[in-house]
């Protein structure tokens, strides 16, 4: 079987041509000459114009191929312009308040000291500390969130023992519980191994424990538990406190929103740390969940792929 | 005969002939607004050049990154001389330059090459 060609015509023609050229009784037509000259030529230029279609649809699949990367680096730009607007507006509203809160009670101290009890001024340095801390904080997660955003956080998963890091975290925050009198109880059983990056967990468990300590009422309890399925493990930080309006539950993951409000202590918040669960627990390749009732309290889920599929 | 030098620009490629060291370069982009009035005088030099040799070799060095069709086809008809000239007994190395990355241009380099018989034809990464 000859191959498949587009030029089928093109090379009945040449053979044809070729026979009537090779036969004798040709020789003394007058226009014999001509036509030899003219299929010489046909195959001459039916050979360059075969190569030039070759080079030619080459030539197209390769700027095809620069046009679809072009388009594919435009979306990555525009997704990177967002992040850098966002960053921006986080820096402008959020930075800009306890800064601002910061040195108006500095400049109190400054110019007015001296009318100040001793009693007073402990409770305003305690607001300066306050203010600090939380500023730290943000600062901490907003560059935390940079960086992620950057890919300069490299994701290194390991095989640990969940129970050890909820306990830590635990500890970490044991203080800021016992000042509400919330009790912290932990249902995870200590042959539990999660596949997760630690730097990450800790940052999850972390906010979301904190989080759950400052929605909860005074002598209130956070409860955190584990169960799995085939390919994830699921662990769930469940607290009795002011719960979420289902409104603001949509909102709490989504960076261009950014919503925050004080906890029931007044505790402030800065309004990314769902925002990095969320990039963070993608990373694993799992989800992060929210049920919650405003005055019955509030669960998070989250799920964590028990060996990641690497997606970059 | 004199040299001829065409400067490149953001169309056409440099080209370097020097008929007293028998070396040619083609090196750049080729997609001028009129491929017949560009290459034309370019041409003419080499028609002009091949019948003024005798048995020196030349050196024919293409580096060219893009090129239109109708550039590829005086490209095809540039060599076809050559060989031409080849066959009666002329000497000539083409070396075809492409990038290492650009497996395009070396696949291009592989389609000139093809219906030449009779004279050298070099792909060489740059």
């Amino acid at each position: 079987m000859t191959e498949l060609s587009i030029f089928d015509a093109e090379k009945d023609i040449i053979k044809n041509s070729k026979t009537i050229v090779d036969d004798k009784q040709f020789n003394d037509n007058p226009l014999y000459e001509d036509y030899q000259k003219l299929a010489v030529h046909y195959e001459k230029l039916f050979h360059q114009f075969e190569r030039m279609m070759k080079i030619s649809d080459r030539q197209q699949q390769q700027l095809l191929n620069t046009k679809d990367y072009i388009l594919n680096y435009n979306e990555e730009l525009k997704q990177l312009n967002a992040t850098k607007d966002k960053f921006f507006s986080i820096i402008a509203h959020d930075l800009k308040s306890p800064i601002n809160s910061f040195l108006n009670i500095s400049n109190i101290l400054v110019n007015h000291i001296e009318k100040f009890t001793k009693a007073e001024l402990v409770d305003m340095a305690g607001d300066v500390k306050k203010a600090g801390d939380n500023l730290f904080k943000l600062l901490e997660n907003l560059l935390f969130w940079a960086r992620i955003q950057m890919e300069r956080i490299e994701f290194k998963p390991e095989i640990y023992s969940l129970d050890t890091i909820v306990y830590h975290n635990i500890s970490l925050l044991q203080l800021n519980a016992d000042q509400k009198g919330i009790k912290i109880t932990s249902n995870i059983s200590e042959d539990i191994k999660v596949f997760a990056d630690p730097d990450m967990l800790n940052t999850i468990l972390r906010n979301l424990i904190s989080n759950a300590i400052k929605f909860s009422n005074m002598g209130g309890a956070i409860t955190i538990s584990h169960s799995e399925s085939e390919n994830y493990n699921k662990i769930s930080i469940e607290d009795n406190g002011v719960g979420i309006s289902l409104g603001d539950q949509e909102k709490l993951f989504r960076i261009d929103v950014n919503i925050t409000r004080p906890g029931t202590d007044d505790e402030k918040g800065t309004g990314l740390g769902l925002v990095l669960c969320k990039e963070m627990i993608e990373k694993h390749q799992g989800l992060i969940e929210i049920d919650s009732t405003p005055g019955t309290g509030t669960v998070f889920m989250f799920s964590l792929m028990k060996k990641p599929q690497y997606s970059r | 005969m004199d040299n001829l030098y065409i400067p490149a620009t953001k169309h056409s490629p440099e080209i370097d002939f020097d008929y007293q060291k028998n070396t040619l370069l083609l090196s750049g982009q080729s997609y001028p607004e009129n491929t017949a009035v560009f290459y034309q005088p370019i041409i003419n030099w080499i028609k002009d050049y091949i019948d003024q040799i005798d048995d020196q070799e030349t050196v024919f060095n293409i580096s060219i990154v893009y090129f239109n069709s109708s550039s590829s086809k005086v490209f095809m008809d540039i060599l076809d001389l050559l060989d031409n000239k080849a066959k009666e007994g002329g000497s000539f190395i083409i070396n075809w330059h492409y990038d290492k990355e650009d497996e395009i241009i070396l696949e291009h380099g592989e389609e000139f090459k093809e219906d030449l018989e009779h004279l050298s034809f070099n792909l060489l990464v740059k």
